[in-house]
């Protein structure tokens, strides 16, 4: 989920001011985080199941971001794929999100706070897996 | 999700109030209580306060269950949380739902496991989790508990980087129904 879409981050540089709206980082962090090998998808909240069951793509979807004048901070709320070493791909989402959004907006990134909510394990294979039956 | 002793207690009376509801309109339609019952007590409620107030509060108790379980069903609790890895980047939590299932993931890869029950709780300094299960008659309990906690802690600590304190294994019940497996 995000903050407001209002809301405009604005950078003030000696021609002008820079803006950005809270959905253009939560996006480049959701999309940087997406491609980190290892991470199933995003954990979103009920407003973001909507979107989705509406058929819209919503690349801000379990990113939550706080941003200042120079600075942001931001919270991914991730699904695992089975079998990655999740501290280390979470590692590896961190820097990901932060030199995606550093480099794209010129933010200073302080935290990428990730919070793993679910793992996703894959049907078990056909051959020689069995299955409990309860 | 656990549902909490008093949300049930709500959720008990006020599908008891609809289904009393779903028997009287019936009823009422289809003349098993007679019509003249039920204008002489619509009359009544009409004229009498005591009944009117009666009325009300009881109409006024079954919106506020009602409401209330709404919102408990609407919001969510945060599940609880254990902390990863802190660093200059920010920090990396993992629910404990999450290792709860990967508690259960190995688990179900020893065959002499029926059925399991896990908890995971937290501590300062990483989880503990407690294990209750089933298992099936010619096992031995003394192997098949010491694979279950030397397994869950290195299969957990190994996805998730997390320490395992301690994972205490209780056997609640043997079988003697061997278990069963689909295979395709």
């Amino acid at each position: 989920m995000t903050d407001s879409n209002e809301r405009m981050q604005t950078k003030v540089q000696k021609d002008g001011k820079i803006s950005f709206a809270d959905d253009v980082i939560a996006t480049i962090a959701g999309l940087a985080a997406s491609e980190v090998p290892g991470l199933a998808g995003m954990s979103g909240g009920i407003v973001d199941g909507i979107v989705e069951f509406l058929g819209k793509k919503n690349f801000t979807k379990g990113v939550k971001v706080e941003v200042g004048n120079e600075e942001a901070a931001i919270d991914l709320f991730v699904v695992m794929e089975y079998g990655a070493k999740i501290h280390e791909v979470c590692a590896e989402i961190q820097q990901a999100v932060k030199r995606a959004v550093e480099t794209m907006t010129g933010l200073r990134v302080m935290e990428v706070n990730v919070f793993v909510q679910g793992v996703r394990f894959e049907k078990e294979s056909k051959e020689g897996d069995a299955q409990r039956v309860r | 999700m656990k549902i909490r002793i008093t949300d049930r207690i709500l959720l008990l009376l006020f599908v008891l109030a609809a289904m009393a509801l779903a028997v009287v309109i019936p009823c009422i339609i289809f003349g098993a209580i007679p019509q003249s019952n039920f204008n002489n007590f619509m009359q009544t409620a009409y004229a009498d306060g005591w009944m009117k107030a009666l009325i009300t509060a009881i109409c006024a108790v079954v919106f506020l269950i009602g409401f209330r379980l709404l919102i408990a069903g609407l919001s969510r609790p945060r599940p609880k949380t254990a902390l990863l890895a802190s660093s200059a980047e920010g920090s990396i939590r993992i629910s404990l739902v999450v290792l709860d299932e990967l508690a259960q993931k190995f688990a179900n890869t020893i065959q002499e496991i029926k059925e399991i029950k896990t908890d995971v709780f937290l501590l300062r300094d990483g989880v503990k989790f407690r294990v209750k299960y089933t298992i099936v008659q010619e096992a031995s309990v003394p192997e098949i508990s010491t694979k279950l906690q030397t397994g869950i802690k290195q299969f957990v600590e190994m996805y998730t980087g997390i320490t395992v304190k301690s994972v205490e294994v209780m056997v609640e019940k043997t079988s003697s129904t061997p278990k069963k497996y689909i295979t395709d």
